[in-house]
C-alpha cells in the first residue's frame, strides 16, 4: 500500500515499542516531581532549571518531533491512567464544552504567559501549586472524559502552542495511548497529526478555525513582547498589559492585513507567524538558556554557538514552513484528484433498477479481447458487438449481405437455427455451420464468440490493381461446345444468378462481366467508405478465390457496350465480340442526376458505386469540407447523414415530400426520425426541393423551392435511382422504368434474362438487395429449365441503418381507406420513442412501421412471411403483447 | 474532513463530489442504458489503462474501484478509492487523449459505459439529458480548474 500524504496514527510505524515509551514516561514524571519539589523546597535552582532549560526545550521538540512529548507528557501521563486501568467515566466531550476547551486553553496559555514577570518567574511555590494544579486537571480529565478529550488536544494551555509550532512536524511519532482511536475530539492531532492544524484552520465551521488563527496570529506579538518588556514591580497594571498586548494586537492586525491586502492564505500566514514565533522566541530565548546553564552547570557557552543556535532554529523554521506547504499541496491535490463527479444515493438505486429491467441475462463473451457484451432484450448479437465498439462492419442488417459473420466458439445449439435469407448469404460464403451473421442472431442463452477467427472473405491486403491479373477464365472460344451464360453486373443479382447456376450446374461456362474495378462488394455498406479506415477492403462480401473455386469466370473493369442479339454477342467497349447461349443483364441501377448544369458543377455527387465513395471521400479531404446538403430524404439521403456526421460535417436535409422517407413511413414515424436527426445537429428541410446550385468562389448557395439559401461545400444527390436500361435498349428489349420483365425473370427476348435493380416486374417494388438476390436464383433456375416464379407476395424490408434508432419498414402503407385497417401504438418513455402503424386488409398484413420495437417488429415481420401474409386481428394484437415493457398501448406525446 | 474518519473506513471521498445528473427517472434510465454499453466486471480487473485511448465516459453501478496512477519510478499510486455512482473517465471523453490515470476493480461490480456515439444517440433522443450530464462535468473540470490555479 502506498504512503497516505496525510496519515493517521494507524497508518504510521511505532518506532518504539510500547514498554520504552511506558518507561520514559514513568521517567519524564519522575523529572516532573523533582523538579515541583525543587520548586517549592530549592526555587533558585528550581526556578532556573524550569524557565532556562526545561521549557525552552519545548518549542523546538514541538517543531521537529512533537509526537515525542504528546507520548511522554507527565500530564497526559497521568491523564491516561484511568483510561489504562479502566476507571474512566469515558464520558463525551460536549461540542458546547468542546468550544470551552478551545478558549480556556489559548486563553489559560496567555494568562500564564502574563503571570511569568510579575509572578511565576520568581515565585517557586506559585509555579510549583500551578503545575499540581495542571497536573490535578489533566487526571481530572482523563476520569471524567474518554479518550485524550479531558485534557490533551483540549483544555490543555500547552495543546495550543503544541499545534502552532507543530503544524506541518518534520517528523511525526505514532500515537501511543490512543488503541483503539476513540473519536473523541475534532480535528485530533493525536491521529493524524499532519492533517490537524491544516483541518482546523480550514474547518467549515469559522468559529473554529477563526480561534486557531487568532492565536497563531498573536503569537509572534506575544514573544516579542514579552521579550522585550522592561518588567518592573512599580508598573501599573494598565501599563504592563498594555505592553504585552499591543504586540499581540499589532500581530493579529499584521495577520490579516496580509491575508486580506495580499490574498495570501491562512494556513501559509499560520505557518509564517508560528514560526517567526518560534525563530524568535529562541533569537531572544537563547542567550537566557546560555546563562541558565552557566547557573547551573558552571559551563559557559560563546557568543558564537549562541548565534550558531539561533540560525539553527531559523533553519528548522524555514524547513518547517516548506514541510507545510508541501502538505499544503498535497491536501489540494488530493483533494482535486478525490473530487469525482457522482450520482446521488437515489439515482443510483432508479439506475439500478432501470438496469435490472432492461438487461437480459445473456452474456457474451468474446474471445480475442475476453469482453463481455451485456445483450438487451430485443437486441441483436450485433448490436451488442457494435455497441461494445468491437470490430465489425455491417451492411444490410438482415441477414443478406453477409458482412458480419462471427464465429460462434461456445453455445451455437442456443441459437435459434438460421432463417432463409441468413442460411443463403452463410452459404454463398462458405460459411454453413461454421458462422452466424450477427445481424440474425438473437441468444436465449450464453454464448462465446470470436470475431479474430479467420473468416475474412478478402485478405484485406490486395490492392485494386491486382483485380485485373486475378480475372480468371478466358473470353476465346474454344470451348464453343460447352453452354455459355454471360451476365452482366457484378452486384447481387448477377453473384446470386451465377451462384446458384453454378450450385446446379457444374458444367456451364459462366462469365461475370462488370465495368466496376472491384469484386462483389457490399454496396449497402458504401457509406462507410466516407469514414472507415479500410477503403473498400471490409465491404468485400467474396472470399478472394470465390470466382476461381467455382469456375467462374470474372471479368472486372470491363464495359459492355452494345448486344447483338442476332448473332448473340455481346460487345466490349474494347471492341471484342463475346457469344452467348444466354444472357443475364444484372447492371443494376444508377443514381439519377436532373439534367441542369448546376448538378454537374464539380463538388456535386451521387452514392452509388465504390467510386463514387472514394471520390466523395478523396473531395471531402482535399478540399477541407465543413457543410454538406443531402437532396433527398429517402432512405439513402437519409442513411447518408451518419457518414456525413461522422467525418464532421455540418449537414442539412431536403426533401420534397412532406416528411423524412415519406415513401416508407408513416407520418408521426417521419416526425419521430426528423426529430432524432435534428437533436443530432442535423438541418431538416422538407415540402421543399432544390431550385438552383450556385458556385460563389468556394462555396456553394444552394437555394431552396421555399426560398432558403443554404451555404455548403458539397451536395449530395439522393433522389432516386434508374435502372440501368442503357444495354437492353440496344437489344431493343422493352422497356419502361427498367426492363420489362416476367415472373420468370425473362426479357422480351427469349435469351436474355434481366435480374436486380435494372428489370422491372409491373406492380412489384424494386431497388432493394433482398430481391436482386431473390431474382438472380429464380433466374437461373429458370436458365437451368426449371419451373421458378418470383414471388411478389413476399413483403420486402427496410431496415434503416442510422445508428440510435431501429427502424424498419415493409410492405405498402396505404391511406386509412377502404377496407383497410390500421391499427397504432405508441409510448414514451425518458426519450425513446416506441412508435408502430401496422396496416392490414382483413387481416391481412400488407405493410408497417415500426420504430425503436425489436421484439414487435421483428415477430410481426417473419409471422408475415411465414404464415404467408395472413395474419388475424388476434393474431396481430397477440404480437403486441409480447413484450409490454416494449409497446405500450397509448398515445404518443 | 476528510483526514478524521475516525472508524477507520478505508478513505473514499464523499466531501466535495459534484453530482450529475441527479434525479432522472427510471425511464430516463432505460434511455440511457439502451444507448450505451453495460459491463459487468470482476475484482481486482483493469477497467481502464492509463495511456490508452478510448474517450468513453463510465458510470459506476455498482461495486468498488481504484484510481492508479503510476508515479515517475513505475509504482504504482493509488490516488482515490470510489465507490458506485461515481462517473469516471471524464478527462479523456472531453479531449480524446490517452487515460490519465488507471482504474481496478476492487470487487465485482457494473459500470455503464457511454462512448461518444452512445451520447450522441442519447443526445438524440433526449438532448435535456445530455446537456445536463455536460454541464454537470463542466461543473467538475470548472472546480479542478478553479482549485489547481490556487495549486
Ligand atoms: C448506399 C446504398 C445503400 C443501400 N442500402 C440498402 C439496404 O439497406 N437494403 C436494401 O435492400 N438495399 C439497399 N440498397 C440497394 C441495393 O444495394 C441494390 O438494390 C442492389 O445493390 C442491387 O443489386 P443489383 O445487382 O441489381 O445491381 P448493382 O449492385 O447496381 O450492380 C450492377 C452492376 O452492373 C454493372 N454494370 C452496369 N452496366 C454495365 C455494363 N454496360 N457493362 C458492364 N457492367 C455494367 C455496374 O457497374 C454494377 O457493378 C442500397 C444501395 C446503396 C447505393
Ligand atoms: S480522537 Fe482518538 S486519537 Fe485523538 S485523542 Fe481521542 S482517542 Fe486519541
Ligand atoms: S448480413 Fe448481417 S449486416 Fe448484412
Amino acid at each position: 500500500m502506498n504512503k497516505p500524504a496525510f496519515p493517521n496514527y494507524t497508518q504510521l510505524p511505532s518506532r518504539l515499542p510500547p514498554a520504552i515509551w511506558w518507561f520514559f514516561r514513568g521517567i519524564v514524571l519522575l523529572i516532573t516531581f523533582l523538579q515541583i519539589y525543587l520548586l517549592f523546597f530549592k526555587p533558585e535552582i528550581g526556578l532556573v532549571l524550569f524557565w532556562q532549560l526545561l521549557i525552552p526545550l519545548l518549542p523546538l521538540s514541538f517543531a521537529i518531533v512533537p509526537g515525542v512529548w504528546r507520548n511522554i507528557c507527565p500530564m497526559a501521563f497521568l491523564n491516561q491512567l484511568p483510561r489504562k486501568f479502566g476507571i474512566s467515566k469515558e464520558k463525551t466531550l460536549s461540542e458546547n464544552l468542546k468550544k470551552v476547551a478551545l478558549y480556556t486553553s489559548v486563553i489559560a496559555f496567555i494568562v500564564f504567559v502574563l503571570f511569568r514577570h510579575p509572578v511565576l518567574n520568581h515565585s517557586g511555590v506559585y509555579l510549583g501549586l500551578v503545575l499540581l494544579l495542571a497536573l490535578f486537571l489533566a487526571l481530572v480529565g482523563g476520569l471524567i472524559f474518554k479518550g485524550r478529550s479531558g485534557w490533551c488536544g483540549t483544555f490543555c494551555p500547552l495543546a495550543p502552542i503544541q499545534k502552532a509550532y507543530g503544524h506541518a512536524p518534520l517528523l511525526v511519532v505514532k500515537n501511543g495511548y490512543c488503541e483503539p482511536c476513540l473519536g473523541c475530539q475534532k480535528n485530533c492531532y493525536d491521529f493524524n497529526p499532519r492533517a490537524a492544524v491544516f483541518s482546523d484552520l480550514n474547518d467549515p465551521d469559522t468559529w473554529w478555525s477563526e480561534k486557531r488563527k487568532f492565536f497563531i496570529a498573536l503569537l509572534p506579538g506575544l514573544i516579542i513582547a514579552f521579550f522585550n518588556i522592561s518588567y518592573s514591580a512599580e508598573m501599573t497594571l494598565l501599563q504592563y498589559l498594555t505592553s504585552m498586548l499591543m504586540p499581540m494586537v499589532t500581530s493579529v492586525g499584521l495577520f490579516y492585513i496580509l491575508h486580506n491586502l495580499f490574498n495570501v492564505g491562512f494556513y501559509k500566514l499560520a505557518s509564517l507567524f508560528s514560526m517567526a514565533a518560534l525563530s524568535l522566541f529562541y533569537w531572544y530565548g537563547t542567550p537566557v538558556v546560555a546563562k541558565g546553564i552557566f547557573i547551573l552547570f558552571d559551563i559557559s557557552i560563546s557568543e558564537f554557538l549562541i548565534t550558531i543556535f539561533q540560525y539553527f532554529v531559523a533553519v528548522v523554521s524555514l524547513l518547517v514552513i516548506i514541510r507545510g506547504l508541501f502538505s499544503e499541496y498535497q491536501h489540494k491535490k488530493s483533494q482535486l484528484n478525490s473530487t469525482q463527479a457522482v450520482i446521488g444515493v437515489g439515482d443510483v438505486g432508479t439506475l439500478q433498477s432501470a438496469l435490472s429491467h432492461t438487461q437480459s441475462l445473456v452474456q457474451i463473451t468474446e474471445e480475442s479481447t475476453g469482453s463481455k457484451l451485456v445483450l438487451q432484450p430485443g437486441k441483436t448479437l450485433l448490436d451488442a458487438i457494435e455497441e461494445a465498439e468491437l470490430p465489425i462492419m455491417p451492411g444490410c442488417r438482415m441477414g443478406m449481405c453477409g458482412s458480419d459473420p462471427v464465429v460462434i466458439t461456445n453455445g451455437m445449439e442456443g441459437l435459434d437455427p438460421p432463417g432463409e435469407a441468413e442460411l443463403t448469404t452463410l452459404r454463398r460464403l462458405g460459411l454453413e455451420g461454421k458462422a452466424r451473421l450477427a445481424c440474425c442472431c438473437k441468444p436465449k442463452k450464453n454464448i462465446s464468440i470470436n470475431l479474430k477467427a479467420d473468416l475474412s472473405p478478402s485478405t484485406g491486403e490486395e490492392d485494386n490493381q491486382n483485380h485485373e491479373l486475378e480475372q480468371s477464365g478466358t473470353l476465346e472460344e474454344n470451348d464453343d461446345d460447352l453452354f455459355k451464360i454471360i451476365i452482366i453486373g457484378n452486384g447481387i443479382a448477377g453473384i446470386s444468378t451465377a451462384e446458384r447456376l453454378r450450385e446446379k450446374d457444374s458444367e456451364c461456362k459462366i462469365t461475370v462481366i462488370t465495368k466496376e474495378a472491384y469484386p462483389f462488394y457490399n454496396r449497402m455498406g458504401l457509406e462507410k467508405v466516407l469514414y472507415g479506415r479500410t477503403a473498400l477492403q471490409d465491404l468485400y462480401l467474396m472470399k478472394e478465390d470465390w470466382y476461381k473455386e467455382n469456375n467462374i469466370n470474372s471479368w472486372l473493369n470491363t464495359q459492355v457496350n452494345r448486344i447483338d442479339t442476332e448473332n448473340k454477342q455481346i460487345i466490349l467497349a474494347i471492341g471484342k465480340a463475346v457469344k452467348y447461349d444466354k444472357l443475364v443483364l444484372a447492371t443494376g441501377a444508377t443514381a439519377f442526376v436532373p439534367d441542369q448544369p448546376c448538378y454537374q458543377l464539380p463538388g456535386v455527387f451521387t452514392l452509388r458505386n465504390a467510386d463514387d465513395a472514394l471520390n466523395l471521400r478523396a473531395w471531402v479531404q482535399q478540399n477541407s469540407v465543413k457543410r454538406a446538403v443531402i437532396l433527398g430524404g429517402g432512405v439513402l439521403g437519409v442513411e447518408a447523414i451518419e457518414a456525413l456526421l461522422e467525418i464532421g460535417l455540418d449537414v442539412s436535409i431536403v426533401n420534397t415530400g412532406p416528411y423524412l422517407m415519406n415513401r416508407q413511413l408513416d407520418e408521426i414515424s417521419g416526425d419521430i426520425l426528423s426529430k432524432f436527426l435534428v437533436n443530432k445537429g442535423v438541418k431538416v428541410f422538407t415540402n421543399t426541393g432544390i431550385k438552383d446550385i450556385v458556385q460563389q468562389a468556394d462555396i456553394k448557395q444552394v437555394e431552396l423551392g421555399n426560398g432558403e439559401i443554404l451555404k455548403t461545400d458539397i451536395v449530395l444527390l439522393c433522389i432516386g435511382i434508374r435502372a440501368d436500361i442503357a444495354l437492353a435498349k440496344t437489344a431493343k428489349l422493352i422497356t419502361n422504368r427498367g426492363v420489362i420483365v416476367d415472373e420468370q425473370m425473362r426479357t422480351s427476348d427469349p435469351d436474355i434474362f434481366c435480374v436486380g435493380d435494372a428489370a422491372e416486374l409491373p406492380d412489384a417494388i424494386g431497388g432493394l438487395w433482398a430481391i436482386g438476390s431473390d431474382q438472380g436464383k429464380v433466374a437461373a433456375n429458370v436458365l437451368l429449365g426449371e419451373d421458378d416464379y418470383y414471388s411478389t407476395k413476399s413483403l420486402p424490408t427496410v431496415q434503416l441503418k442510422v445508428s440510435g434508432i431501429d427502424l424498419k419498414s415493409f410492405g405498402a402503407l396505404k391511406e386509412s381507406h377502404d377496407g383497410y385497417a390500421i391499427n397504432k401504438y405508441g409510448s414514451f418513455t425518458g426519450g425513446i420513442i416506441r412508435w408502430t402503424y401496422v396496416v392490414s386488409k382483413k387481416g391481412v398484413l400488407v405493410g408497417g412501421v415500426f420504430v425503436n420495437t425489436p421484439m414487435v417488429a421483428n415477430n410481426v415481420i417473419s409471422a408475415s412471411k411465414e404464415i404467408d401474409n395472413v395474419l388475424t386481428s388476434e393474431e396481430l394484437q397477440n404480437l403486441f403483447l409480447i413484450d409490454e415493457k416494449v409497446i405500450k398501448k397509448g398515445k404518443i406525446w | 474532513m476528510q483526514y478524521f474518519n475516525y472508524n477507520q473506513e478505508k478513505p473514499t471521498s464523499s466531501v466535495n463530489n459534484i453530482s450529475v445528473l441527479s434525479g432522472l427517472n427510471e425511464e430516463e434510465w432505460e434511455m440511457i442504458i439502451f444507448n450505451s454499453h453495460s459491463i459487468d466486471f470482476l475484482a481486482d480487473e483493469i477497467l481502464l489503462k492509463e495511456g490508452e485511448v478510448d474517450n468513453a465516459l463510465y458510470i459506476l453501478v455498482s461495486g468498488k474501484v481504484e484510481v492508479l496512477s503510476s508515479s515517475l519510478f513505475g509504482r504504482e499510486k493509488i490516488l482515490a478509492c470510489i465507490e458506485e455512482g461515481s462517473v469516471f473517465g471524464e478527462i479523456s471523453f472531453f479531449d480524446n487523449l490517452p487515460r490519465t490515470a488507471s482504474i481496478r476493480s476492487l470487487t465485482a461490480g457494473k459500470v455503464l459505459r457511454i462512448s461518444h456515439k452512445s451520447f450522441d444517440k442519447i443526445a438524440a433522443w433526449n438532448p435535456k439529458i445530455a446537456q445536463q450530464l455536460l454541464f454537470d462535468l463542466g461543473r467538475l473540470l470548472a472546480y479542478r480548474f478553479r482549485n489547481k490555479a490556487i495549486l
